[in-house]
């Protein structure tokens, strides 16, 4: 296998409420969450889901990004059970009862679970909706109910704030009466599409990274994307100075829709791997940078098996040789001279006796004793 | 088929069929039934012994016990006592007529009443630590509730059972709450002889009396176990109408009122969702399919709707709350 292929083992997520992050370096996603309760009635079926509102706004920002907190408003249509009745009017609640009696009476309890086998598709009957790019205008079927849900997320980004988009919303029937809403939301960077950047103070490598993916414990629908994010990052000159090593630590999260019905469907799979780039200089000496930034590319992910997925990304790594303080504090990434030269700094004379009364009335400017003056010299 | 156990009988009885709990048997156009009681053979010559009592005091809303060849109550049988009785040979009872529970918890009164008679409950109390079983039943709904919490995709059963855990829980609360209140933990309850089954197929109408014929967890305990099961068994059919289980529980106390405690403890035992757990460790266990389960388990969440609001008002009315 080439040396770049990998084999992603991800683990799954728990399922997260309010909202689940999947984050990117250049894209981030949000699994929202809720559960809607309906009761008394009974929910016979679930009709659809609308997006009627998505407002968001950053709280707060620095030179990587910003924390973005906002909310998506949906409408969900469903139809409820025109009779709830009992199907049981037969002795066996009786027979149920003496039994239970009889439970405690023997201390009957439970020994050993049954093997309760996970991920069997469609193990429930109840329904379950997937709406991709969902409407933004109100269906009129059934009952309907509004819902808002709120989210926060840290979000990478240097010059435009990503707007987030309703890619996807799972409805499922959660029990007799709850509804459960998945609404999957996308913010992506507009930044680093081009290759075409060049700056005098930066250096460009363009690394990709391919490999399959594969989850256990669940079985792939389909595939929604795998977002990486780098951490840890470290950079180092090589034994002879020509090269950078730019490390980092990736955290791989796939996004998938699972087959199997009667939970969340929106599912996220992670785990980390290293990451190694080899980057020639471009100077004769070689330097410390200042800033690496990654920038999504291209991202290809193809579905092998249920279990498994071949992706391809390609990336833009930004290497920012030197960096100085703008005006308000911030670094910016602009190059400027820097003087070296040897700076000589002397060391205070020590002070003769009565020198104090010495010094009246003579030239201030002419030193007491030249030649016991002490000169320390540091060369920079 | 018990052939050994039948030869200890002088009758020349013949096996119909075997039941859930019981063979049914016939001799000459009579009917009996051969019991299996799981107690220690002293306890459950203990129990047939009040039930010959009851029998001698003419109580026709119990069957008869028949006695082997040589005169034994009992005839131990794999760790089992194997014991012989009547069994009514008329139709079953009419358990859709509410009139039928208010007869029943007349009878069931004068069955409790008249066992109190006997020399071995004299001054008996019950010595069953209610509080601690109920205590632990709800520790393991919060255990299941854990297993099947932690899996990712659920069947129909873990989604119904998962969506009403809050509710069945907070019942369960407040039935110990209840139990609590009647200090269920230390001062104990007079004990009297109990029926601990009520399943209306069972019980019998012959000449416009009722016979509870179920024998086979027949023991002793307070009174108000025997009460709140019967109504448990019941009032499923009647949708939980206040007036009918209303009435039932005035027709019991029509000649002995409920004591405060047992007051308490009644509701404590109306309260407690015990077919919500028993439900949950069947399919744990893997004694029964999610399928046949979510059924009952809906159908139990749907009483319960009604049960809830009608409990509420005799909770009132009971305990003036």
């Amino acid at each position: 296998m080439d040396k770049n292929k990998r084999i992603l083992e991800l683990q799954l997520e728990d399922n997260s409420i309010p909202w689940q992050l999947a984050e990117g370096d250049s894209e981030t996603w949000i699994v929202l969450r809720q559960r809607v309760v309906i009761a008394p009635e009974e929910i016979e079926d679930i009709q659809g889901a609308s997006v009627l509102s998505s407002s968001w706004k950053i709280v707060s920002q620095d030179s990587e990004g910003g924390i973005c907190k906002g909310s998506v408003g949906i409408v969900v249509n469903y139809k409820l059970k025109e009779h709830s009745s009992m199907t049981q009017l037969s002795d066996s609640a009786a027979a149920e009862e003496s039994l239970f009696q009889e439970c405690l009476q023997k201390n009957i309890k439970l020994v050993t679970e049954k093997s309760i086998s996970e991920g069997e598709e469609n193990g429930t009957s109840f329904s379950s909706l997937i709406i991709k790019e969902p409407s933004k205008t109100k269906n009129i079927l059934g009952e309907e109910r509004a819902l808002d849900l709120p989210w926060q997320a840290r979000i990478c980004y240097t010059e435009e704030a990503p707007e987030p988009r309703v890619a996807l919303i799972h409805l499922f029937q959660e029990g007799i009466s709850t509804i459960s809403v998945e609404v999957l939301l996308k913010l992506e960077s507009k930044k680093g599409k081009s290759r075409d950047i060049k700056e005098k103070n930066k250096q460009l490598h363009f690394p990709s990274d391919e490999g399959v993916a594969v989850i256990s414990g669940d079985k792939i629908q389909e595939l929604i994307a795998l977002v990486t994010k780098r951490s840890f990052k470290s950079i180092d000159c090589g034994t002879f100075g020509q090269i950078l090593h730019v490390k980092a630590v990736i955290r791989y999260a796939l996004l998938y829709l699972s087959v199997n019905k009667g939970g969340p469907r929106i599912q996220i799979a992670t785990c980390f791997k290293e990451e190694e780039n080899i980057l020639k200089l471009y100077s004769l000496l070689p330097y410390q940078p200042a800033q690496q930034r990654y920038y999504l590319l291209s991202s290809v992910l193809t579905k092998i098996d249920v279990q498994r997925a071949a992706y391809k990304n390609e990336f833009m790594l930004e290497v920012v040789k030197d960096m100085v303080p703008d005006e308000k504090g911030s670094c910016v990434s602009e190059e400027i001279p820097v003087k070296k030269e040897n700076v000589i700094m002397s060391v205070n004379t020590r002070k003769m006796p009565f020198e104090k009364w010495l010094k009246k009335g003579t030239n201030k400017a002419q030193p007491l004793n030249k030649n016991k003056t002490v000169l320390c010299i540091k060369l920079q | 088929m018990p052939e050994s156990a039948l030869s200890e009988y002088k009758l020349g009885l013949k096996a119909i069929e075997r039941r859930n709990n019981y063979w049914l048997l016939e001799e000459d156009g009579k009917r009996f039934a051969l019991w299996k009681h799981d107690w220690e053979e002293k306890d459950t010559e203990n129990v047939l012994e009040c039930l010959e009592f009851l029998n001698k005091k003419n109580l026709k809303s119990l069957p008869g016990l028949v006695r082997t060849a040589d005169k034994r109550r009992t005839i131990p049988k794999d760790g089992k006592n194997l014991f012989l009785s009547s069994f009514p040979d008329g139709e079953a009872c009419d358990s859709r007529n509410g009139k039928v529970v208010q007869s029943l918890t007349g009878a069931l009164f004068e069955i409790h009443e008249k066992s109190k008679d006997w020399r071995g409950l004299s001054g008996s109390k019950d010595e069953y630590n209610y509080i601690g079983i109920l205590q632990r039943i709800l520790f393991e709904l919060l255990q299941y509730k854990k297993i099947l919490g932690k899996k990712r995709f659920h069947r129909d059963f873990e989604l119904i059972f998962l969506e009403h855990f809050d509710f069945f829980y907070s019942q369960g609360q407040e039935s110990l709450e209840n139990m609590n209140l009647a200090g269920f933990g230390s001062p104990k309850m007079d004990a009297v002889f109990l029926l601990n089954s009520f399943v209306p197929r069972l019980i019998f109408t012959v000449d416009q009396q009722y016979i509870f014929s179920d024998m086979h967890r027949i023991g002793f305990g307070p009174r108000v176990k025997d009460l709140a099961l019967l109504l448990n068994s019941f009032m499923p059919i009647h949708a939980w109408n206040m007036q009918i289980l209303k009435e039932a529980i005035e027709k019991y106390q029509e000649e002995r009122k409920l004591s405060p405690d047992e007051r308490h403890i009644l509701i404590a035992q109306l309260r407690f969702p015990g077919r919500y757990w028993l439900y949950a460790l069947q399919y744990l266990s893997g004694e029964k399919e999610s399928q046949p389960l979510e059924v009952l388990l809906k159908d139990y969440i749907l009483e319960w709707r009604l049960r809830d609001k009608s409990l509420d008002a005799i909770q009132t009315w009971l305990l003036g709350e």
